[in-house]
């Protein structure tokens, strides 16, 4: 990555946090999009926003962005308020939506120029700033091109570099890494742990619980408009299990193995996956290890079972998300 | 005969495809329903303008036969009969467009061979309308010498009509024609050449060029679609025609006649989609360009008038103009239950449907190898 | 700030018009497209062309017939000799009748004997068939009153409003260039507002610290610039026809107002369809309509009331009244020219709030 000063030195806000949502709602009719909802983001924080399609992440991000009215609660970015003081926020917020949403029959530099006048740079200011996102984007040498022509990663480098040349202090990022090739992706992780060693804030909805375990110092999992849980990546997984025992058998039914392990003290619950069973256990000390362990493996050698294969390893996020919302992300 | 079945194959996948998308639908049929909105609003609108009837002569009974005459013309949209002063005003305020004055002494004055002078007034905004009222005026005249109430009839010019049809065909029914040929070239027109753009804006040219098939049979299975969704939306607007009783059922020999010249039409029609799509590869110009396209090639064929109507210039454009010769065609077949003209009209277009496949089939050719 | 906005996101749009110029063209032309295609309807159905054979041409009568019938203001004559020849015509669609002037005709004429007159017609409808018959009592009656007025048991005789004739075409075109303005404001507004959403970018517009009217000014002043083009191209077109307007004042000033109205609902439908590939055909589907019924060929309050009525509600027949007085020096409208642009005015100002509420609306319901 070009080391690129993603700031133009707008002053950072004094206000203590980033952005507080408290106690907020918001109905469409009799339909309840979000209910409830409160959460709290540092500045210099990543923080996650995850959820299936439909659950309400889209609506609380309109509200953040002062795009949409809660219908009652509070959200407050850099202590303004959304509707209220809009362009103030507008200023403080920088936003990468999914579809890009560029004009793709214009050029690159085009594209952030446009951006540019409506944030009111001119002129001198204005060639900078777009020169450094080019920069920052890795396009110099494709300023002139329609954006057309661009790849999918470029696209997206580009549309971040337009969230970010007004200098945001707060940056949204939705499905920043979406139907993107895996050297992009890289180059976007990249850009948000920058932003965050720059003392801005970013929120980020993704898909991918393995961006989210990479780049997120926490998450927060919402579904059916309610937060359903909030923590730092590790604390999520420890509240589906400190361990995973992955067991590959035969020989049985794995139903029936299922009821037999539920009853052994120390395994918190058990999910079945194909061919496999993954047992998730309870706080695993050492001594634990020898005793809990045999125990298990001799139920299933009884029952007429034979292991194929297994393994301990440490939970996914995957497993705490399907735990939580009984479906898997992408549902 | 491996060909044959990728044809057959392109073919009912492109019907299948254009079944299923009211928009290419609507394209198809919006040209045609434009134009039969024109024409309804055309015909509601050629009723003739309302007039005032002033008769200074109460009580003469020349001026009073003339007032009904004037009153009963079928060329006046409303003829009042009123004052002087209230014409004047209705004249002034555009609630009429003439006044017919029929002077006082009148019928005394006929009778003493004084020769009154009639007054029409006429608001001529332009011809269109002037025309009509200046033409009214000697059509009353002339029916009123005729009746006998100015004693006997001077005009000794008879006129000995002979019609070349036994019946005037309708004024709708001839445009309805006119509106079949539209809808075909249409169809044609933007089944083919959206048929052809859906490959390349969905990629699934892909798919066709990796197949055994060969690039002349994708682009006879288009243009076969193209025909058959024409012939099709033709032959519905045609039945609805007939079930209305615009158009009368013709003869067996007719109607195959007829349903060639829809089928030839429709050929050249899909050629020329078939072009523009390859050409354009997009479905907004194509849509876009076609309907602007089908209207030009409507009315410098002669449109809802006929070639004859046309100033000398236009009429030497509609000689290379296909659907000139479906419009004589069908208009001979279905409305006169005639042959006369068709094998001229069925060998141009055989001629225009061979000359359009021959430029469309290496454009896309080479649209395909891109 | 506003303004400044309001003006970058005008140049946004007009650089997104040059960058594609297929489709810009397209709707550019659109309106002249609209001339182009009513002309050509229009003179589909001028006169009505017939063969005259004046077998005695030389015969005295004869030539006051022939000239009768040209002056019937319905045909347009070719001169054959023979009734094959004629026949051979209408089998070429070079004309619809043959109208023959026999050997005899003049003296039957002066002796007050019947005189015959054969006419053969191509029947193709029953309208064009009647336009022939009615011209020939016509033509003979005008005979008679030029030959022999005193045979006629009365005079007649035709006042005129206006000294100059405009023609058919003449008065049509002006017509044109309305529904052209018309169609073309709803194309340009509508496509310009429903482009943004189509592609996403409502959201940066809505995002950015600028005020929300200054994308609806933006959005207007662009489809302004591309209906003053447009327009332009249909002078010039008009011009070519003859057409010079005789108080370029009004002209331009009818042609503003039409635009910003249109312009402004463009705006608004366009906001509310998000989709360009709806903005056509509704423009087209309200716009045909309403150019019938909105004085197209003569005064509105001369055709069916209830077509009038409606007529009334909508701006269009005030803008082609303020047209034809501007081109033709006459109004062809009951309404007193005070009213008329305080009308048009209020049109203005309406379509401006539907536009506003319209935006407004939309993003709202993001």
């Amino acid at each position: 990555m070009e080391d690129v000063s993603l700031s133009a030195k707008q002053q950072l806000p004094t206000a203590e946090y980033a952005v507080e949502v408290a106690h907020l709602h918001k109905e469409f009719g009799s339909f309840q999009a979000v209910t409830d909802l409160n959460f709290r983001i540092a500045k210099g924080e990543i923080f996650g926003l995850l959820g299936p399609n439909g659950s309400g992440k889209t609506t609380t991000l309109n509200m953040i962005s002062g795009l949409s009215a809660p219908t009652s609660g509070e959200v407050k970015v850099f202590g303004l308020n959304p509707r209220k003081q809009s362009n103030s926020v507008r200023r403080l917020l920088g936003v990468v939506p999914q579809e890009t949403a560029l004009y793709e029959e214009l050029t690159a530099e085009r594209n952030l120029a446009f951006h540019a006048e409506l944030f009111g740079y001119r002129r001198r200011q204005k060639g900078e700033r777009i020169q450094a996102m080019l920069e920052l984007a890795q396009l110099q040498d494709r300023a002139k091109s329609r954006v057309k022509t661009f790849s999918g990663g470029m696209k997206r480098r580009l549309s971040i570099g337009r969230a970010l040349l007004h200098d945001p202090w707060l940056v949204y990022l939705d499905e920043p890494t979406l139907g993107v090739d895996v050297q992009s992706r890289n180059v976007i992780w990249d850009y948000i742990l920058k932003m965050k060693q720059e003392g801005k804030s970013v929120l980020l909805t993704t898909n991918y619980l393995e961006e989210a375990n990479a780049l997120c110092d926490r998450i927060g999992i919402i579904d059916k408009g309610h937060l359903i849980a909030e923590g730092t990546p590790a604390a999520l997984k420890a509240q589906f299990g400190s361990s995973v025992l992955d067991l590959e058998i035969t020989g049985t039914a794995l139903e029936d193995v299922r009821e037999l392990l539920l009853g052994v003290a120390g395994v918190q619950s058990i999910e079945i996956i194909e061919n496999r069973v993954a047992v998730s256990l309870a706080s695993l000390n050492e001594g634990d290890a020898g005793t809990l362990l045999p125990v298990i493996l001799r139920k299933v050698t009884d029952s007429g079972g034979v292991i194929r294969h297994m393994a301990l390893r440490e939970p996914s996020l995957d497993e705490v998300f399907l735990s939580l919302t009984g479906k898997g992300v992408r549902d | 005969m491996e060909q044959i079945y990728s044809l057959w194959a392109i073919l009912k996948k492109d019907l299948a495809t254009w079944i299923r998308s009211p928009s290419t639908i609507a394209v198809t049929i919006l040209p045609a329903l434009i134009l039969m909105l024109v024409l309804i609003l055309q015909a509601a609108s050629v009723t003739g303008s309302p007039v005032a009837i002033v008769n200074q002569d109460t009580g003469g009974q020349a001026a009073a036969k003339l007032q009904s005459i004037a009153e009963n013309y079928n060329g006046f949209y409303r003829a009042e009969v009123l004052t002087k002063p209230q014409a004047e005003a209705a004249f002034q305020n555009l609630s009429v467009a003439g006044v017919l004055v029929i002077p006082k002494g009148f019928s005394s004055a006929i009778a003493a061979g004084r020769h009154p002078t009639i007054t029409w007034q006429v608001r001529n905004f332009n011809n269109d309308t002037a025309n009509d009222l200046r033409r009214a005026l000697p059509d009353i005249l002339y029916t009123f010498l005729h009746s006998g109430s100015v004693g006997t009839n001077p005009l000794h010019i008879q006129v000995q009509e002979h019609d070349m049809h036994a019946k005037d065909a309708s004024f709708v029914g001839f445009n309805m024609i006119a509106v079949v040929v539209m809808l075909v070239l249409q169809a044609g027109i933007v089944n083919a050449g959206l048929a052809a753009v859906r490959e390349w804006e969905t990629g699934s040219v892909k798919e066709l060029l990796m197949s055994p098939a060969r690039p002349l049979t994708m682009i006879l299975g288009k243009v076969a679609a193209g025909v058959v969704a024409s012939d099709i939306t033709g032959g519905v607007a045609l039945i609805v025609a007939i079930a209305a009783g615009i158009v009368q059922i013709p003869s067996v020999l007719l109607g195959v006649f007829a349903l060639v010249t829809i089928t030839l039409t429709a050929i050249v029609g899909s050629g020329i989609g078939v072009l523009l799509g390859s050409a354009l590869r997009a479905t907004e110009r194509v849509s876009g360009l076609s309907i602007s396209l089908s209207f030009y090639l409507f009315f410098l064929a002669g449109g809802i008038t006929d070639v004859a109507y046309l100033p000398g210039w236009l009429q030497a454009i509609s000689e290379y103009i296909p659907n000139t010769y479906s419009l004589d065609a069908l208009r001979q077949t279905l409305l006169y239950g005639s042959t006369g003209g068709l094998p001229l009209d069925l060998a141009v277009l055989a001629i225009a449907s061979v000359i359009a496949l021959t430029i469309g089939i290496p454009v896309m050719r080479r649209g395909l190898s891109h | 700030m506003g303004l400044r906005a309001a003006f970058h996101i005008m140049l946004n749009d007009l650089r997104l018009n040059i960058v594609s110029p297929f489709a810009t063209i397209l709707s550019l032309v659109v309106p002249i497209n609209f001339l182009f295609l009513f002309v050509l309807f229009a003179v589909g159905g001028a006169k009505v062309p017939v063969s005259v054979i004046a077998s005695g041409i030389g015969e005295a009568y004869t030539a006051g017939f022939l000239h009768a019938l040209q002056s019937a203001l319905t045909f347009h004559i070719h001169q054959v000799s023979t009734p094959s020849a004629g026949q051979r015509l209408i089998q070429a669609h070079r004309s619809v009748a043959t109208i023959q002037i026999p050997h005899g005709f003049s003296a039957a004429v002066a002796q007050a004997k019947t005189a015959s007159i054969p006419l053969t017609l191509n029947n193709l409808n029953h309208d064009f068939a009647d336009d022939v018959r009615r011209a020939m009592p016509l033509a003979i009656l005008n005979f008679y009153h030029s030959v022999f007025p005193s045979s006629l048991p009365f005079g007649w005789r035709e006042v005129d409003t206006y000294t100059h004739n405009v023609t058919f075409l003449g008065y049509l075109s002006v017509s044109i260039q309305t529904v052209a303005l018309l169609i073309g404001g709803l194309l340009f507004g509508g496509r310009g507002a429903a482009r943004d959403w189509e592609i996403g970018t409502m959201k940066e517009l809505m995002l950015a610290p600028i005020p929300p009217w200054s994308v609806v000014v933006g959005k207007l002043a662009a489809g302004m610039v591309n209906g003053i083009a447009s327009a332009v191209l249909v002078l010039v077109v008009l011009l070519l026809l003859g057409l010079r307007p005789l108080m370029w004042g009004q002209f331009i000033g009818v042609t503003l107002v039409t635009l910003f109205v249109f312009i402004s609902l463009g705006v608004a439908i366009g906001s509310i369809a998000k989709s360009q590939f709806i903005v056509t055909p509704f423009a087209f589907a309200l716009g045909l309509p309403l150019f019938f019924i909105s004085g197209a060929f003569g005064p509105i309050s001369w055709s069916t009331p209830a077509a009038a009525d409606i007529a009334r509600v909508f701006p269009v027949v005030y803008a082609n009244a303020a047209f034809q007085h501007a081109v033709h020096g006459y109004w062809p409208i009951d309404t007193s020219p005070v009213w008329l642009w305080m009308i048009l005015l209020a049109w203005a100002v309406l379509a401006l709030c539907v536009s506003w509420f319209s935006y407004r609306r939309a993003t709202m319901q993001h």
